[in-house]
């Protein structure tokens, strides 16, 4: 049986810094700031709220890292689980959807470099019989599916970069923000994923 | 490439330099001429560009999951949160007994350094000069009340009022003479009596006389009754955050968002569902696969997959259930006004006037055409009868509840106190009350009597016992626990320290607070009534569902 101190999530309360309301506060609007005090508190339906708000960016930034994948809603229920434990340590110091970024990064990071590792002799075999044999009239879609094997062997960390950037529009400081890198190493991190991709697809 | 103009030169190798270009449009007129240009005459190019700009565009990202599907994600996350929370250094220490030990007896201390007042009130009070309740509507109106099912002490039910033969679970420590039941909790109600219950502080459900229904799951997401014959009317004015509703029956299984509606079995087992508000999906029993949209006004045959119109019977099963709707929403804030007997505005109704005076039952039109049919493949073949019957159940031998009914005793209470001192006048007008009050079927128009009789001589001293009656009437029918709160406090303020009913009030204040998931508040009040009255009539209801309090006790 559960208690009633073990219910409430993220027990922010009295423990959990304030809310800075100086520069650091105008990350957030007013709507967000009163739905981080509320989430903060425990309340269940500022959670319910936050997942509402913020889970398609979740989902969808995950399914263009990994594609089509039977783990995504795990990875999501794993992103917010943690999302809603920290909200107690949030400081407003970025945006509420940047901060779901970096959680996003840090879960999905290690999972991602397993993969890569893992699936690099069979994807680069699979890539070597498709650009063989088959015709090169590829439909719109067909390409789609190619482009994902190609994006799937790029590094993990330049198609973290890769992705943030190209489809989820942020720009270099703010993948610098959620990747905590700098932001020369985010620049390079581009380019050099932009050269491997042109590779591959000229390959 | 841009210094390197002459068609001539441009080869494969330029067309993919400048492809990044061309994608990110950041490549001049002239370069995007040849560009184009040598795509037109040179295939692998082509297949390039068309993977770059694959690339460059990014995948179609699927819809999220909506409904259902992300109330299910959402209380996955919340559940693995909950998980993931790193276990209190309290809870790793050998001493663990010790500190609880510790733990009490400082409590104890407290609690015997700050006597509480008997009243916590942050609500305004209740105020008799307002005859419509305004100040009640207005405090229950919080749109950030939480919703959800957050502590275990909410995954009980209560009966409000009726008859029925009670099967407890074997492993329950409940008394069939008490109101409060518990998951696993079977009801076989008698032939001549309805039967009331309100679930989880959510739900209010009335079951026809002779129906067969057990509840038989409530966890955070999914609360799940199984009716196994007779009629269920149900209604659920659902928060986002809160729990799904699944109504089982040996032939459909009914998914609720939220909503008024009734689910019958008949004899043969069959199932009907009608709905009056909102809309429900009819699932299939094994394969879950969905069966019919029963929208409000629907009544859905689920043998014969046919649709007609609601009828006088299930809007009778479902009165007792009804809160009149101020507008057009129907969220949780329609809870709000009292019942008058009138099918309120928001219940679909066919052929029933909108005129409010004449949405009565008596109103109802009789059917004159046969239900229509649709041609629903069903996927999976019916059960068979056999397989159809109830699923063998073991329950501890049924007692019949024989409940004390207090709020039955306070209006004969109250009676007599304003006859004494107030004579013919007021006795007359709560006469009506009690009679409405008798049947079930009538139960939940008392608290509108109630209320105009509080707002006409709510400061007699005789009527005390009124906002009592109010408040519970309210909390029990309407779910609208502020105004009863305020209701509860407003009677503790004016009575007597010593009032008999001191002690009911504390107790109902207690028990708005935890079916209202205010948890913490329910703890405080709580331990306030188990200060004041520790041999008290409801200690074991206290305990019953906050370990908590066991320690304080």
């Amino acid at each position: 049986m559960q208690s009633a101190e073990n219910i409430a999530i993220a027990h922010g309360g009295s423990e959990s810094p304030e809310l800075s309301h100086d520069g650091s506060a105008t990350f957030l609007s007013r709507e967000e700031l009163d739905l981080l005090v509320r989430a903060k508190a425990g309340e269940h339906r500022a959670l319910r709220q936050f997942y509402g708000t913020y889970q398609g960016q979740v989902r969808a930034h995950l399914f263009r890292l990994l594609g089509p994948d039977c783990e995504i809603d795990d990875i999501t229920q794993i992103v917010f689980a943690r999302a809603f434990n920290a909200l107690a340590s949030f400081q407003g110091n970025s945006t509420l959807s940047t901060w779901l970024y970096r959680i996003t990064a840090n879960t999905t990071h290690n999972l991602i470099r397993q993969r890569f590792r893992r699936d690099r002799v069979k994807t680069a075999l699979n890539w070597f019989n498709s650009s063989r044999g088959t015709s090169v009239q590829t439909t719109r879609v067909e390409a789609r599916d190619e482009a994902h094997r190609i994006l799937q062997q790029l590094a993990p960390d330049l198609r973290e970069v890769f992705v943030l950037y190209h489809y989820e529009g942020l720009t270099l400081q703010e993948i610098s923000d959620i990747l905590g890198k700098p932001v020369s190493t985010v620049g390079d991190r581009l380019t050099r994923a932009r050269k491997k991709l042109r590779e591959l697809v000229s390959a | 490439m841009t210094a390197e103009l002459n068609p001539k030169r441009y080869s494969c190798h330029e067309c993919r330099e400048d492809a990044e270009l061309v994608m990110s449009d950041r490549a001049s007129q002239a370069v995007r001429g040849l560009y184009d240009a040598h795509l037109r005459e040179c295939r692998d190019c082509r297949k390039m560009h068309r993977l770059l700009y694959a690339l460059y565009e990014g995948p179609v990202v699927p819809p999220p999951p909506t409904g259902l599907s992300e109330e299910k994600e959402f209380h996955a996350a919340l559940r693995r949160s909950r998980e993931e929370l790193p276990e209190p250094w309290y809870h790793k220490w050998s001493l663990r007994a010790g500190i609880t030990a510790m733990a009490g007896a400082a409590a104890a201390l407290t609690v015997a350094l700050f006597q509480p007042t008997p009243i916590d009130g942050p609500d305004g009070p209740f105020d008799p000069s307002d005859p419509n309740g305004t100040a009640m509507r207005t405090a229950a109106a919080d749109p950030a009340a939480p919703g959800g099912i957050d502590h275990p002490a909410q995954s009980y039910g209560r009966v409000l009022g009726g008859n029925a033969a009670v099967s407890t679970p074997a492993e329950s420590t409940a008394q069939t003479n008490t109101d409060t039941f518990p998951v696993g909790t079977r009801f076989k109600v008698r032939n001549d009596d309805a039967l009331q219950v309100g679930m989880v502080g959510k739900i209010v459900a009335n079951f026809t006389p002779g129906s067969d229904v057990e509840w038989t799951q409530a966890t955070p997401s999914l609360l799940e009754l199984q009716v196994h014959r007779g009629i269920a009317a149900v209604r659920y004015d659902r928060r986002p955050s809160d729990p799904i509703l699944y109504v089982r029956t040996p032939t459909a299984v009914v998914r609720v968002i939220g909503t008024v509606f009734t689910v019958e079995v008949d004899e043969q087992s069959d199932t009907v569902v009608s709905v009056l508000r909102g809309q429900v999906d009819v699932l299939h029993p094994e394969t879950n696969s969905l069966r019919a949209e029963v929208e409000s006004g629907d009544r859905y045959e689920v043998a014969t997959s046919s649709h007609g119109n609601v009828g006088l019977e299930e809007v009778a099963a479902a009165l007792p259930l009804s809160n009149e709707v101020d507008g057009e929403s129907a969220d949780f804030t329609d809870a709000l006004a009292l019942a008058d007997g009138h099918i309120p505005k928001s219940w679909i109704v066919p052929g029933l006037s909108e005129d409010p005076a004449l949405r009565t039952l008596g109103q109802i039109p009789a059917p004159t055409a046969e239900p229509t049919t649709f041609e629903v493949p069903v996927t999976s073949k019916r059960p068979s009868p056999s397989a159809s019957e109830p699923a063998p159940y073991v329950p501890a031998a049924p007692a019949d509840l024989r409940l004390d009914d207090e709020a039955g005793d306070l209006i004969e209470r109250l009676r007599k106190d304003v006859e004494v001192t107030r004579g013919k006048e007021l006795k007359a007008t709560l006469d009506g009350c009690r009679d409405l009050y008798a049947s079930q079927r009538t139960r939940y128009r008392a608290a509108r009597c109630l209320s105009d009789f509080i707002s006409q001589y709510g400061n007699e001293p005789a009527a005390v016992e009124g906002y009592l009656l109010v408040g519970i009437l309210r909390m029990d029918y309407a779910l609208d626990y502020r105004a009863a709160d305020n209701a509860f406090e407003e009677f503790l303020r004016r009575a007597p320290k010593n009032h008999p009913s001191a002690e009911m009030a504390m107790y109902r204040l207690w028990l708005s607070a935890t079916e209202d998931g205010r948890i913490s508040e329910a703890l405080t009040r709580g331990r306030r009534y188990l200060k004041r009255f520790p041999n008290g009539k409801y200690v074991g209801k206290l305990l019953q569902r906050f370990d908590e309090l066991k320690a304080d006790y």
